[in-house]
């Protein structure tokens, strides 16, 4: 049963996993390109810690967006077919609603280790590539991690989201826009009458709790150097 | 509460799809080894119907069991002897139907793989065609071989030829029926096509804007729904041996008129006798024309 889902949510998904594949190998090693040029290598023949930083820097955002992409595409693929037809299939299926959701999370999760497993090859790679200055390190394994406790925050998130009803999903929106837009502008025109605490805007608060640790998505906007001190 | 007996029962199931369409009070029996006709006009409800006794729609009250499982805490154990085909096609159109096969098979412990071997060369299709490229025909036959191959004992088909062409028609209830032939399994059929149903159905049910309006043998249906030419009809009809669906003056009848009755039987010309009335013709109805009759009597201010 396992194998057929996994196998359906492959099928539909092959060349979406393919592209992921090649951005999460080729990924760390474009990030690391320039600095095995000539012109970044010091006459001790290593890059610099500053080079290797700012040249990082402009990669960086590349990664958690690589994460965010892999999750969302394939928590989407894996209910594309059954919003389409109602979930009639699915729900005609003699199995319960719980374990065919858990299966087909299951089953995307796995094929969510293709992008990640291929990332951690091109980390590898680029480390090795590399011969690092003195107080600086690698850190491959804990950036692989990061990357795939991020794909896999965002595929359960929209995973979650997506096995849902249109109905429950205009719910959870609906709610969330009313607390954070609603919320904003009560607090804006409440500031015109009275004195509230100063740094304490309720889109900022909330904003903040998601991102910051340990919000739910601190994973996303954290540390992600794969090279550090 | 008595147990419930039949391979589909419904009692008091009522659910709300919209502010304009619900399912009132619903109760219906299937009866086990039946083949049990489910008519309605389009948007009548019978597609919401098989939808809540196979679980997929939670009704608001009422009790249902499918199989003597409960629905819907039991669905998936129903299901599992259930062969279901839906309203529309629901496949992946990415797989093949050899894929769409194995896909499905992994779900039922039942499945028998060569008498799905058999059902596909015997409906021509082929294992590697792509379900994205199949006709409506092809579709429709892959998806009774689908519910076949599991070897269900209950098979609810909900419109399953509806706009297929005359030919593929009669591959799809001759599958049907040689099944049934074979496994003595009960069939839910639900469709607007009188006439396909008159054929092979032994029980009808008739569905109206949510309310059944008949659930009886097919012979008592077929024969039991008469147009009679009444001369000097009583002003008031009072107890009837049978029931009474419309009644219309007929011009060129003098004070006759025409009444649709179901029930009926030849010693019940006894109460027009009775009531000072005579019939002067009693006209048997085809299944097509009971049918109408049936749901025009049903409907508010049909006389």
């Amino acid at each position: 049963m396992f194998r057929q889902i996994l196998y359906t949510q492959w099928k539909s998904a092959k060349i979406g996993l393919g592209i992921l594949a090649v951005a999460g190998f080729g990924l760390p090693l474009m990030a690391i390109q320039d600095l095995t040029q000539p012109v970044y290598i010091s006459t001790q023949g290593e890059v610099t810690a500053d080079v290797i930083f700012s040249s990082w820097q402009l990669w960086l955002p590349f990664f958690p967006a690589l994460a965010g992409l892999a999750g969302v595409g394939l928590a989407l693929n894996a209910w594309n077919w059954d919003h389409k037809t109602g979930h009639i299939y699915s729900l005609s299926l003699p199995v319960t609603r719980w374990e065919y959701a858990l299966l087909k999370a299951a089953a995307g999760a796995l094929l969510l280790m293709i992008p990640v497993g291929m990332l951690a090859i091109g980390s590898f790679t680029a480390v090795a590539a590399l011969e690092l200055p003195n107080g600086l390190h690698a850190y491959p394994a804990q950036f692989i991690g990061r990357f795939l406790l991020a794909s896999l925050l965002v595929y359960m998130f929209w995973f979650a989201l997506a096995s849902s009803t249109m109905k429950t999903v205009g719910i959870i929106l609906g709610v969330f826009l009313t607390l954070t837009i609603g919320g904003q502008i009560t607090w804006d025109i409440l500031d015109n009458f009275i004195t509230l605490p100063g740094g304490a805007d309720p889109a900022d608060w909330f904003f903040a709790r998601m991102v910051e640790w340990p919000g739910p998505f601190n994973v996303l906007f954290g540390n992600w150097m794969l090279i550090d001190v | 509460m008595e147990p419930m007996t039949n391979a589909i029962e419904l009692r008091d199931v009522c659910y709300r799809a919209s502010k304009t369409f619900e399912i009132r009070d619903l109760n219906l029996r299937v009866p086990y080894g039946s083949i049990y006709g489910f008519l309605g006009p389009n948007g009548s409800g019978k597609t919401t119907t098989i939808r809540l006794f196979t679980g997929m729609h939670r009704a608001l009250s009422g009790k249902m069991s499918v199989l003597g499982h409960d629905i819907p805490s039991a669905s998936a154990r129903a299901m599992a002897r259930t062969g279901y085909v839906p309203e529309r096609p629901h496949l992946y159109p990415q797989l093949t139907i050899g894929e769409s096969l194995r896909y499905h098979a992994s779900f039922y412990p039942t499945w028998d793989e060569d008498w799905a071997q058999e059902l596909i060369g015997r409906m021509d299709l082929q294992e590697d065609q792509r379900i994205a490229r199949l006709s409506k025909g092809q579709t429709g036959k892959l998806l009774i071989v689908l519910a076949l191959a599991q070897r269900p004992e209950l098979l609810v088909l909900d419109e399953p030829t509806d706009g297929l062409d005359p030919v593929v028609r009669r591959d799809v209830l001759t599958a049907v029926l040689d099944y049934v032939s074979i496994a003595g399994a009960t069939v839910f059929i639900s469709s607007h096509l009188v006439h396909e149903l008159e054929r092979i159905c032994d029980w009808v049910g008739v569905l109206d804007d949510g309310e059944l309006v008949a659930e009886l043998p097919m012979q008592s249906f077929k024969n039991g729904i008469k147009r009679i030419r009444v001369n000097d009809p009583p002003a008031m009809v009072g107890d009837t041996p049978f029931v009474l669906l419309s009644r219309t003056s007929s011009e060129g009848l003098g004070s006759g008129e025409i009444w649709i009755v179901r029930g009926w039987q030849q010693p019940m010309t006894q109460y027009f006798e009775g009531v000072g009335a005579s019939v002067r013709e009693v006209i048997d109805l085809d299944l097509e024309e009971g049918f109408v009759e049936l749901l025009r009597s049903s409907r508010p201010n049909n006389h």
